[in-house]
């Protein structure tokens, strides 16, 4: 009987050009996923302080036991850890995550995860067929890989693993039923944009595929690694095949049933004609349901982009929203930008956040040709194609203004004089760590608070989808809410185990410096931690807390979680179990980033978010940004757009964090009676060392 | 039901087609569940685009399927996007044909009823602009069309 686990981790060590094993058992304890990543991180990178780009960062690419079995919202992710080029003004030790179908592939072929250590002496690629693993040469005299952009590399990969012939089976030894395989290899890549080491520069998968926060392609260009390929011709082994199927039959009976589709609610769940959200074949012929390995949510519809598959879908479809050229999130148009930035391998959220700060600046005559930011890209042009190119080749190969843009724009800022005043108008929107406005967190602050005390921004929209996104969007089409807002919280509140707490849902005045503040804020980064990082359950798939299919609109959430994870590893974990991982995770993390640096004035967000209440732009107007707020001894739905934070009442609730983490309250370090409790002893003996501790 | 604009005259169509600077500038709000982003605007032509950057239309009422997570609002408040057409654009006519046809529109449909009129009035006055100016709208889709190049 199998655990889901495939056993192994395989370590490539790029400077000696060896490869070696890790025993996935000895790592089991944390999950799988990011846990896993950061354990053997810790393990595996000796000096902690080390720049993103040395050759001592140790890149780890984990899945967890759920991958490449037929647990929806799961199977198809992959999450990606080391010492982040994007952090700003450190290189946080962070995390970015992935779908697709790699993460199967890595397990057909016997693989947990890997684990990327030194630096080749020239472009290589690591191809991994089953238990074969090659470090092949990826520079224009041997493979020709380097160079290519991601969709290119991946096409070209394809020709070579599989001899030329991609519509047979190619054999990779063994016996007639495990040893060959008509798909293609999973292939994970840095575009140009890694290759020049930008530090926006996203890791791509399959065209539409995208670990993009963190930088993680520059991590792969500074180790002169283009490429990680992956078959597989095994299968995953798993506990209680029958508890699975069940599970997933609960599951899509109960949610998503996209051949039973129930009333949606106003920005929640789907109902389009063919069933999948973001896609319509029939309507269009160019589009198609596009699902992650093993999900049959099919978020990944064909219209905003024309990868291989999946195709682009969020956020990296909307950098060009700002355009004055009437390009819009779904046109032809826009998929052809879509796909230039995936094929350059940049994270859209860099994009989005330069823009519009740049045309700000351009129209300040601050930036242009012969001014004081000199560049030839001509922005009275901002949001053309051809502007487009010119921009995004500007950042991916470094010329022009993408010199300097290439480092970030936060970095950008620094060097052109502008951070201090820019991030406290707001003009460059950057929330915290040199990582884009996301969701505001000024309204919305387990997401700001979250992200200041992590790495990055955490861009998890588990309570942002049913709090601010359904609250806001049901009076935005006059819609009345399903119940009142006592109700939806007590609702909610009730799966927030082992809290139960209805009051860590005011996001009034008061309530977001509440303790339930810090109880909630301290569950989101526990949760994600581990159910959606370390299980990795998809952030748009899980959690579910609102559903039209279930009798009182009553969530999956927390059954659904444990169901799966129990049914594919025979555990009897309970929700709360994993919220205990999920808190060592967040422990370990947090110890990495000490070691780096980390300490309490590193818990911080940009300036504007406590000198404006306006978006970071010149709208002064309301713009509806409802949540549940306990006020007056009441609980209702209210607009809380327009609030500014407070540095006082910040410094206090960090101070409350910390305490209720079991960290130093002055410095924000875990101590060792915490470390020690969650069974990271040699986490606090490496802390004691360096002495944070 | 839509009012016809007067025409302008050619001074008038160039006053309300220029691009204004940064200090004039008015900004949209994309709501979508991925992320939320500002989109600042330094034209009407920019403000109509932004306004199609909207993936419904549609008025919803209990019960009715409705696109999901994949929604994407243009949200301008009404009032505000008039006053920066009176005040930075110098439009006082198309300014106050939105306000009344926003203050039309009935209570408690929310606001795709009110984008509809923002926009429909807003494009009529671009293409008037055009037209005196004798500029001919290229093939992109930058008014009436644009409400409908997503429903789908």
């Amino acid at each position: 009987m199998g655990n889901g686990y495939a056993g192994k981790i395989l370590v490539v060590d790029l400077t000696k050009r060896t490869t070696s094993t890790l025993n996935t058992s000895d790592y089991a304890e944390y999950g799988g996923g990011h846990g896993i990543g950061s354990a053997v991180f810790f393990d595996l990178c000796r000096d902690k302080t080390v720049k993103a780009f040395d050759p001592g960062n140790v890149l780890t690419v984990m899945t967890g036991p759920l991958q490449g079995t037929l647990t929806p919202f799961a199977s198809g992710r992959c999450e990606v850890q080391g010492i982040a080029p994007e952090g700003f003004p450190v290189e946080w030790y962070s995390r970015s995550g992935f779908g697709g179908r790699f993460s199967g592939q890595l397990k057909f072929a016997g693989w947990d995860g890997i684990a990327v250590t030194g630096k080749a002496d020239k472009p290589v690629w690591i191809d991994i067929r089953d238990q074969s693993v090659a470090i092949r040469d990826a520079s224009p005299s041997g493979d020709g890989l380097w160079g290519l952009d991601t969709v290119e590399v991946e096409k070209k990969i394809y020709e070579l693993v599989r001899k030329g012939d991609t519509a047979d089976w190619t054999d990779y030894g063994g016996s007639r039923d495990s040893g060959r395989s008509t798909l293609n290899p999973g292939v994970l890549s840095c575009g140009p944009a890694g290759e020049n080491l930008c530090r926006a520069a996203s890791l791509i998968h399959e065209g539409g595929g995208g670990a993009g926060q963190g930088g993680f392609g520059a991590v792969f260009g500074s180790k002169n690694l283009k490429s990680i390929s992956v078959i597989g011709t095994g299968s995953v082994e798993i506990a209680d095949p029958k508890a699975l199927m069940g599970a997933r039959a609960w599951a899509q009976a109960s949610w998503w049933d996209i051949d039973n589709l129930k009333p949606g609610l106003p920005g929640m769940y789907t109902s389009r004609p063919s069933g999948a959200i973001g896609a319509n074949a029939a309507e269009n012929v160019a589009g198609r349901d596009n699902s992650c390995l093993g999900c049959y949510k099919s978020c990944h519809g064909g219209r905003n982009s024309r990868g291989l598959a999946p195709n682009s879908s969020c956020f990296d479809s909307y950098y060009n929203l700002q355009s004055k050229f009437g390009i819009q999130g779904h046109t032809s148009d826009n998929a052809v930008t879509t796909d230039r930035l995936q094929r350059l391998g940049i994270n859209a959220w860099e994009g989005a956040i330069a823009g519009p700060w740049l045309v700000a600046l351009y129209k300040k005559g601050i930036l242009g040709p012969g001014k004081q930011i000199d560049t030839k890209i001509d922005f009275s042009d901002y949001g053309s194609e051809a502007f487009n190119k010119a921009f995004l080749e500007a950042i991916a190969y470094r010329t022009d203004i993408g010199k300097v843009l290439g480092e970030g724009a936060a970095r950008a800022a620094l060097a052109w004089g502008r951070y201090e005043e820019d991030t406290t108008s707001g003009l460059l929107a950057i929330c915290a760590h040199g990582y884009a406005h996301h969701y505001d967190a000024r309204t919305e602050v387990e997401w700001g608070f979250g992200t200041a005390l992590d790495s990055r921004d955490i861009n998890e929209h588990d309570i942002a989808l049913t709090l601010y996104w359904y609250t806001s969007m049901a009076p935005l089409f006059g819609v009345p809410y399903i119940m009142p807002a006592k109700d939806l919280v007590e609702m909610i509140g009730s799966t927030l185990l082992p809290y139960k707490d209805p009051m860590m849902l005011d996001y009034s005045d008061t309530g977001i410096y509440s303790d339930a503040m810090v109880k909630f804020v301290s569950w989101h980064r526990h949760y994600n931690r581990f159910w959606k990082q370390s299980a990795i359950f998809c952030d748009w798939g899980v959690t579910d807390w609102i559903n039209p299919y279930t009798e009182g609109y009553k969530g999956l959430t927390p059954e659904v979680e444990p169901r799966f994870f129990n049914a594919v590893t025979g555990q009897k974990l309970t929700f709360e179990e994993g919220m205990t991982i999920g808190k060592k995770i967040w422990n370990l993390d947090r110890a990495i980033n000490v070691l780096q640096g980390r300490d309490r004035d590193g818990d911080a967000l940009d300036e504007w978010q406590f000198t404006t209440g306006a978006p970071a732009s010149h709208t002064t107007y309301e713009i509806p940004y409802v949540m549940p707020v306990f006020e007056n001894g009441e609980w209702s739905y209210k607009n809380v757009w327009g609030r500014m934070l407070d540095h006082a009442k910040f410094e206090d609730w960090k101070t409350r964090f910390y305490e209720f983490e079991g960290w130093d309250t002055k410095t924000g370090v875990p101590t060792k009676e915490t470390l020690d409790k969650l069974g990271l002893e040699k986490v606090a003996v490496e802390l004691a060392a360096a002495k944070k501790i | 039901m839509t009012v016809t604009l007067t025409q302008p005259t050619e001074e008038e169509a160039a006053l309300f087609t220029r691009e204004l600077s940064h200090e004039d500038c008015f900004a949209g709000y994309v709501f979508k569940a991925s992320g939320q982003l500002v989109v600042t605007v330094y034209s009407l032509e920019h403000a109509i685009a932004f306004l199609g950057q909207n993936n419904t239309d549609q008025t919803v009422t209990p019960g009715e399927q409705f696109p999901g997570h994949d929604v994407q609002v243009a949200y301008m408040q009404p009032q505000a996007l008039a006053r920066w057409i009176r005040e930075a654009i110098g439009d006082v006519e198309l300014a106050d044909a939105i306000e009344a046809a926003v203050a039309e529109v009935p209570a408690n449909t929310g606001y795709p009823p009110q984008l509809h009129a923002m926009r429909e009035l807003a494009a009529q006055r671009l293409l008037q602009c055009y037209e005196v100016l004798g500029i001919e709208a290229n093939g992109e889709d930058r008014s009436e069309g644009a409400s409908e190049q997503e429903e789908s």
